[in-house]
């Protein structure tokens, strides 16, 4: 107990600290009042948050479609092939995300396709593919070869097979894959910023804007714990989901 | 011209440099209980999966009523098949399990209901109480019915049953398997069954194909199988069996334990005198008969198993339990030329 109170202090100086006081501003420290919340739900921002959602939703669904086959085809491999791929799939958190988010600046401007809605696509599934594909791979390892044949030998083609038997035995990777990567998709700022310019604006690049550009930090603190209200929000739908899925 | 249910034409397939079936022909009549018999290692799960289409040959044709089907996919090939590890879907109950094969095919809803039922009923197990279990709450039994009755109710042409009892504890799987001949009885479908158990291939099989590395030893009833095994190792994979080398010499046969009589030659000069431990005779009168020191007794119930050192030789033999011997007791050994097989040494 007593070694585990420097990381309590850690996460309570970085970050429970600094999120009370996002809070606190949220609800207009120093009074209280709501009408912060009210306005981040102006028309005006409408379109940011569009464009989060649109570019969320594209990038989960790419990476869905993406993973699924990879997450398989590792699943069926004999053990010492699938860690040396599952490794390969891991690799590039070894390096910075910032790096290589510079890196890809540098290859999408070759193509001539920086500060794009295609490049922040781009940017956005290369970052979230792995958060996609190994929660797919932990619940197609579970899922027997046989039980795939059975479907056949049953009279099922393999698009029924896929649909019947593969994709509700692999929900539970779907939806802890589609959460890990929507989620954090949605307040996206770095890639958005950097590959989309100020071109592509989403409630990340608005956060940034209200504080830093506007000062508004009510205004910035209410859409923050708005954000925050519909992560936990998704979690607490998957606990649900995961547990009624028996994993 | 018989039209066969299933056959297997110079059936060939290799894993990498690894040959698992060489030159495989296999004729499996309709309505037959034909069981492929074999260690592991042997190639009898390949042959089975090519039946079922799941795996490929190399070369030769698999048919299915003369009719070639070497490059039809499973799903089209009307067959039924219960898995080694039984390959139930986890995410469905027991009646959408059965069901499966007839919603695949599109059956209406009332007809699917109806044979759900004739089929839980047919393996023996009350719909009324399974039908809306999880798979996971059967035991491992009552898995294995749902296994069969999933794969029975598309009325395949042929099921294909891949060692199913394997998982299963000894007393269950005895009874199984009589299950499985009274639901073969029932629904007169062919069935190929994959075992590397002698004992379940010699009661449940009309005809047994024992396969050793990749090639059949020999096809044929559990009565040719056992008393006139026409290899080595099919003499010794099926029962118990005493092998003696013996070779000819001027007309006469001289084996490792003394001259002996043998009913016909069959031309090569080395050999192998077989004889099963039950027809080993003891103290009693015997064409070749050989004095002999009882090494071991080991006390079946029913028989007792007797090992015997002749000259520098051993015979296991098999005599009722009614007869008394002791150990270190010298008796005299012997059989019947008729009782002998003589097979290639």
């Amino acid at each position: 107990m007593k070694l585990s109170l420097p990381a309590i202090a850690y996460l309570a100086v970085f970050f429970y600290l600094p999120f009370a006081i996002v809070v606190a501003y949220g609800f207009g420290y120093p009074e209280f009042t709501l009408k912060h919340f009210f306005e981040i739900f102006n028309p005006i921002y409408a379109q940011f948050f569009l464009n989060s959602f649109i570019i969320a939703a594209i990038t989960t669904l790419l990476c869905l479609l993406i993973a699924y086959p990879v997450a398989y085809y590792i699943a069926v491999k004999s053990k010492k092939w699938k860690n040396t791929l599952l490794i390969l799939i891991i690799l590039p958190f070894w390096i910075s995300f910032l790096l290589r988010t510079y890196a890809l600046m540098a290859i999408l401007s070759k193509f001539d396709l920086l500060f794009t809605f295609t490049a922040v696509i781009i940017g956005m599934v290369y970052d979230y593919l792995p958060f996609m594909i190994l929660p797919l791979y932990a619940s197609l390892e579970k899922l027997k070869v046989s039980v795939i044949e059975a479907s056949y030998t049953l009279g099922a083609k393999p698009l029924e097979t896929f649909y019947k038997v593969m994709v509700p035995l692999s929900k539970p990777g779907m939806v802890a894959g589609c959460l890990l990567v929507f989620v954090p998709a949605l307040g996206e700022f770095v890639v958005p910023t950097m590959l989309g310019g100020v071109s592509i604006t989403t409630l990340g690049t608005l956060t940034w804007d209200l504080f830093i550009k506007y000062h508004n930090w009510w205004r910035g603190s209410a859409l923050s714990v708005f954000y925050m209200i519909i992560v936990v929000a998704a979690i607490l739908y998957y606990i649900k989901r995961v547990g009624r899925l028996e994993i | 011209m018989v039209t066969y249910a299933v056959e297997l034409e110079n059936v060939s397939k290799h894993y990498g440099s690894y040959e698992v079936l060489k030159d495989i022909t296999l004729r499996i009549r309709k309505g037959e209980f034909f069981s492929i018999l074999g260690p592991s290692g042997s190639g009898k799960t390949t042959i089975i999966k090519i039946i079922a289409g799941l795996v490929s040959p190399d070369r030769g044709c698999v048919k299915f009523n003369g009719e070639d089907c070497t490059n039809k996919p499973p799903y089209k090939r009307n067959i039924g098949m219960v898995f080694q590890d039984l390959a139930l879907f986890p995410h469905l109950n027991v009646y959408e399990n059965v069901a499966y094969g007839l919603r695949i095919r599109k059956v209406d809803e009332g007809e699917i209901r109806e044979k759900v039922f004739k089929y839980l009923e047919l393996v023996n197990l009350d719909p009324k109480i399974y039908a809306k279990r999880r798979i996971n709450q059967l035991s491992g039994g009552q898995q294995q019915r749902v296994a069969i009755a999933r794969a029975l109710i598309t009325e395949p042409s042929v099921l294909l049953l891949d060692e199913p009892l394997g998982a299963l504890d000894f007393k269950v799987r005895q009874h199984m398997a009589m299950e499985l001949k009274r639901i073969q009885k029932t629904v007169e479908t062919t069935f190929i069954y994959v075992t590397h158990d002698q004992s379940e291939a010699l009661t449940l099989s009309d005809r047994i194909a024992v396969i050793n590395s990749g090639k059949i030893e020999q096809i044929g009833t559990p009565q040719e199988i056992y008393e006139k095994p026409a290899t080595k190792f099919v003499a010794s994979f099926i029962g118990e069996m005493n092998f003696i080398s013996a070779r000819v010499e001027n007309g006469e046969v001289f084996s490792e334990i003394g001259r002996v009589r043998v009913k016909k030659l069959n031309g090569s000069r080395e050999f192998l005198i077989s004889i099963r431990p039950e027809k080993v005779r003891i103290n009693d009168s015997a064409e070749n008969s050989f004095e002999a020191v009882v090494e071991e007794v080991n006390y079946l119930g029913s028989h007792l198993l007797l090992k015997l050192r002749v000259g520098n030789a051993y015979l296991k033999a098999l005599t009722p339990s009614s007869v008394r011997i002791k150990e270190a007791e010298k008796v005299v050994a012997g059989w019947n030329s008729e009782d002998a097989i003589l097979l290639e040494a």
